[in-house]
C-alpha cells in the first residue's frame, strides 16, 4: 500500500514502523475492552470474532491500495473532529474504569490524568509510538500469566451459559472507534510500501486471537459471575492471583491506566494540526477534550454509532479521496512499483 | 530521570501505601448481621481483637476504625465469619470490593462476634485443611455468589456447626438444611479442587490419585435425568467396596443438594444448556430449581487402579 497526505499536512509527521502502528491501535482497542462492564460468555466471544472479522474483510483490501493518498482539507477536518471527539471517548471510558474499580483519591486521580495529557500531547508523536509499544510489550506479558495462573480454577462448562452474540457483534463496532484513524496512520509508517500492509494485518490478527481468547478465558473463570457490577476483566484478575499472597490488580489497574493516557494523547495528536505548536496545540486540546468528557460522562454516552462512523470512515475515506481527487482533476503523486 | 522519580512519588502517594505501620489489616471479620448488628475482626499486626456496634453489616469498616483508633484495610482478611443471613450481605460485600471475590466464608449459627472474642472460632487453616484433604468443596466468597445469582438461586456455604465443620444450604432467604459428610465429600469429589483425598474402604485405605467425572443432563418422558458417570483412578486393596462408597458419596451429593432443595452446585445447568434441553436457555430460576427437585439421579462410577 501506498497512501499520504498531502505534503503541506505532513510537516511533522513521524515515520512510523509497522509494529509501532499496530501497538497503538491495539492498545486502543485494548483500553476500552478493560473498561467495558459487560459479561464475559461464549456468546459474547463469537459475537466479537465475527465482527473483528467483518472488520478484517472491511479493511484489508486497504493494503492493495497503490495510489498515493491525498486527503483533501476539508476530509482532514473530519478527521481531526473525529480524533478529538475518540480523544473524549477513551478519556471517558478511563475515568469510568477508575470509578468501576473505587480508586482512592476520585478527585485528584482525573486533575493527575489532565496534568500528564498536557505533558503527553506536547511530547512527539514518534515518542507515543515507542511508549505504545512498551505498553503492548508489558500488557503482552502481563496476559500469558492469566491462563497459567487461573488454570485450576477454570469451569470449561460455563462456556455453555447463554449470552447475546448479536449484542456483542453491535458492542464490537461501538468499541472500534480507532479504526477511523487507520488511513491516515498508515502514512506514517516507514516505508509505506513495505510496512502498512503488515501493521494492517497485526491489527486484524492481534484483534480476533487475543481479545476473543481472553473473552473465552474470562467465561471459564468467571463462570456464573454474569450479575456482577464492573469490570469482567478486573474480576478475572481478582479470581486469578499468582498464589495467596501475591496480587495483580494494582499493576493492571496502573498498567490500564497508563494506556488510557496514551490512547487520549494519540487521539489528541491526531486531532491536532501538524504545523501547530505543541505546547499551545495541547493547552487548547486538552481542556476541549476534557470539556466533551465531561459531556460524555454526564450523558452517559457508550458509543452508539462511533464504531460505525469510523469503521466507515477507516474503509472509505481512502477511496473517497481518490476519487475527489480524481473529480477535482487533483493529480497523483507519482507512483514507485512495490 | 527526574520525571521518572516524580511519576513513582505520584503512584505511592495515590496508591495509599504511605501508612501501612498505623494501620490495621484484619485475617479475621465476623459479622453478625441479626440484630443488634455487631462486627469484630482479628488484627494480625498485634494479635488483638477489636469489636463495634454497627448500623448495618456494610459500614462494619467505619465502626471498627473508631474502635481500633486506627484506619482498617481489608484487603488482606482470608476468612468472613458470618451469623444471621449471609445471602443479602455477601453481594453487597463483594460489589463494593470490601472483600476480595476469593475471600473464605464460614457461616455460625449465632454470635459470629462473640465466638472470635472467645478465642473459639475455627482457624483459617482449618478450613483450608478440610478443602485439601477433601472433606469439603472449595466455597469462596465469589462461588456462593455465583450459585446465588446463577444457576437455581441456592448456594452452599461452609459452616461451624456443633464444633465441626460442614456444608449448608443457602437461599435468598436465609441458611437452610446441613448436609451429611457422605455429600460434603461427594461434592468435594466432583469440585476436584482437593489435594489429597483418602477414606476407609471396608478396613482399606483408598487414596483418590485422580478424578473424571462427566455430568451430563437429558430429558426423558418429559422428566429431567441428570447423570454423573465416569472413573476415580485410586489406589485401594478393596476395589468393589471403594467403588461403592465413592458413588454413595456422589449420590448423596445430588440428592442432599439438587433433588431435595434444588440447588445447583455443580454446574448442572451449563450442562443442561450444552445437552440443548428445550426451552432450558429461557427457564427461570424458580423453574429450574423445581425441576432440578423433580428430575431423577443416576451414578455410574468405576474405580480404576
Amino acid at each position: 500500500m501506498r497512501c499520504t497526505v498531502q505534503k503541506s499536512n505532513t510537516r511533522r509527521a513521524p515515520a512510523w514502523s509497522a509494529l509501532q502502528t499496530a501497538a497503538i491501535l491495539l492498545l486502543c482497542r485494548l483500553t476500552v475492552f478493560f473498561c467495558c462492564p459487560a459479561p464475559y460468555t461464549a456468546a459474547y466471544a463469537m459475537g466479537m470474532l465475527a465482527a473483528v472479522l467483518l472488520q478484517a474483510a472491511l479493511l484489508l483490501p486497504l493494503a492493495k491500495l497503490r495510489h498515493r493518498l491525498q486527503i483533501p482539507a476539508p476530509m482532514l477536518w473530519i478527521y481531526r473532529g473525529f480524533a478529538l471527539f475518540l480523544a473524549a471517548y477513551y478519556a471517558a471510558s478511563g475515568l469510568r474504569l477508575m470509578h468501576m474499580l473505587h480508586c482512592p483519591s476520585p478527585h485528584l486521580l482525573p486533575a493527575l490524568f489532565l496534568l500528564t495529557l498536557l505533558y503527553t500531547v506536547s511530547r512527539t508523536q514518534a515518542a507515543t509510538a515507542r511508549t505504545a509499544v512498551l505498553l503492548l510489550v508489558i500488557t503482552a506479558a502481563a496476559m500469558l500469566l492469566l491462563p497459567v495462573s487461573g488454570f485450576r480454577a477454570a469451569h470449561a462448562v460455563s462456556l455453555y451459559l447463554p449470552g447475546n452474540a448479536r449484542a456483542a457483534f453491535f458492542r464490537e463496532f461501538r468499541h472500534s472507534g480507532e479504526l477511523a484513524l487507520l488511513p491516515v496512520l498508515l502514512t506514517h509508517a516507514k516505508p509505506q510500501e513495505q510496512y502498512a500492509p503488515h501493521a494492517l494485518t497485526a491489527v486484524c490478527i492481534g484483534r480476533a486471537a487475543v481479545l476473543p481468547l481472553t473473552v473465552l478465558l474470562g467465561t471459564v473463570q468467571n463462570g456464573r459471575l454474569t450479575a456482577w457490577e464492573g469490570s469482567p476483566f478486573f474480576l478475572l484478575l481478582a479470581r486469578t492471583p499468582l498464589s495467596d499472597a501475591v496480587r495483580t490488580d494494582g499493576f493492571w489497574l496502573l498498567l490500564a491506566a497508563g494506556c488510557a493516557v496514551l490512547c487520549v494523547t494519540f487521539a489528541l495528536q491526531q486531532a491536532i494540526p501538524p504545523r501547530a505548536r505543541p505546547v499551545r496545540a495541547a493547552l487548547l486540546a486538552v481542556p476541549a477534550c476534557a470539556g466533551l468528557t465531561l459531556l460524555l460522562s454526564r450523558t452517559g454516552y457508550d458509543g452508539t454509532g462511533l464504531g460505525i462512523a469510523a469503521l466507515l470512515l477507516g474503509a472509505a475515506l481512502p477511496y473517497a479521496c481518490l476519487l475527489y481527487n480524481k473529480i477535482k482533476g487533483i493529480a497523483a503523486m507519482p507512483r514507485k512499483e512495490v | 530521570m527526574k520525571r521518572i522519580l516524580i511519576c513513582m512519588l505520584c503512584a505511592l502517594l495515590l496508591t495509599g501505601c504511605t501508612d501501612v505501620r498505623t494501620r490495621r489489616s484484619p485475617d479475621v471479620l465476623a459479622l453478625d448481621t441479626a440484630e443488634p448488628t455487631r462486627a469484630a475482626m482479628h488484627a494480625t499486626q498485634n494479635d488483638e481483637i477489636i469489636s463495634a456496634g454497627v448500623m448495618h453489616p456494610l459500614l462494619f469498616r467505619e465502626a471498627l476504625e473508631n474502635a481500633a483508633g486506627a484506619e482498617i484495610s481489608p484487603g488482606h482478611l482470608s476468612l468472613l465469619m458470618v451469623s444471621g443471613n449471609p445471602a443479602p450481605v455477601l453481594p453487597e460485600l463483594l460489589q463494593s470490593q470490601e472483600i476480595a471475590p476469593t475471600c473464605k466464608v464460614l457461616y455460625v449459627p449465632d454470635g459470629a462476634c462473640t465466638l472470635l472474642e472467645s478465642g473459639n472460632a475455627p482457624e483459617t487453616g482449618q478450613l483450608d485443611a478440610a478443602v485439601s484433604t477433601g472433606m469439603l468443596p472449595l466455597r469462596t466468597a465469589d462461588l456462593i455468589y455465583g450459585d446465588l445469582c446463577g444457576g437455581s438461586g441456592v448456594s452452599a456455604v461452609p459452616a461451624w456447626l456443633h464444633e465441626r465443620l460442614t456444608l449448608m444450604l443457602l437461599d435468598a432467604d436465609g441458611v437452610q438444611s446441613a448436609l451429611s459428610e457422605n455429600a460434603c465429600r461427594g461434592l468435594a469429589l466432583l469440585g476436584g479442587r482437593f489435594e489429597t483425598f483418602s477414606f476407609d474402604a471396608d478396613g482399606a485405605p483408598c487414596t483418590v490419585r485422580s478424578v473424571s467425572l462427566r455430568i451430563s443432563a437429558a430429558v426423558a418422558h418429559d422428566q429431567l435425568c441428570i447423570s454423573v458417570c465416569g472413573s476415580v483412578r485410586a489406589e485401594t486393596a478393596h476395589r468393589p467396596a471403594a467403588e461403592l462408597l465413592l458413588s454413595e458419596m456422589v449420590s448423596s451429593a445430588l440428592t442432599e443438594t439438587a433433588q431435595a432443595a434444588g440447588a445447583d452446585l455443580l454446574f448442572l445447568y451449563e450442562a443442561a444448556c450444552k445437552s440443548r434441553l428445550p426451552g432450558i436457555r429461557s427457564c427461570s430460576q424458580s423453574q429450574w430449581r423445581s425441576m432440578l427437585m423433580t428430575a431423577a439421579y443416576q451414578t455410574d462410577l468405576r474405580v480404576t487402579a
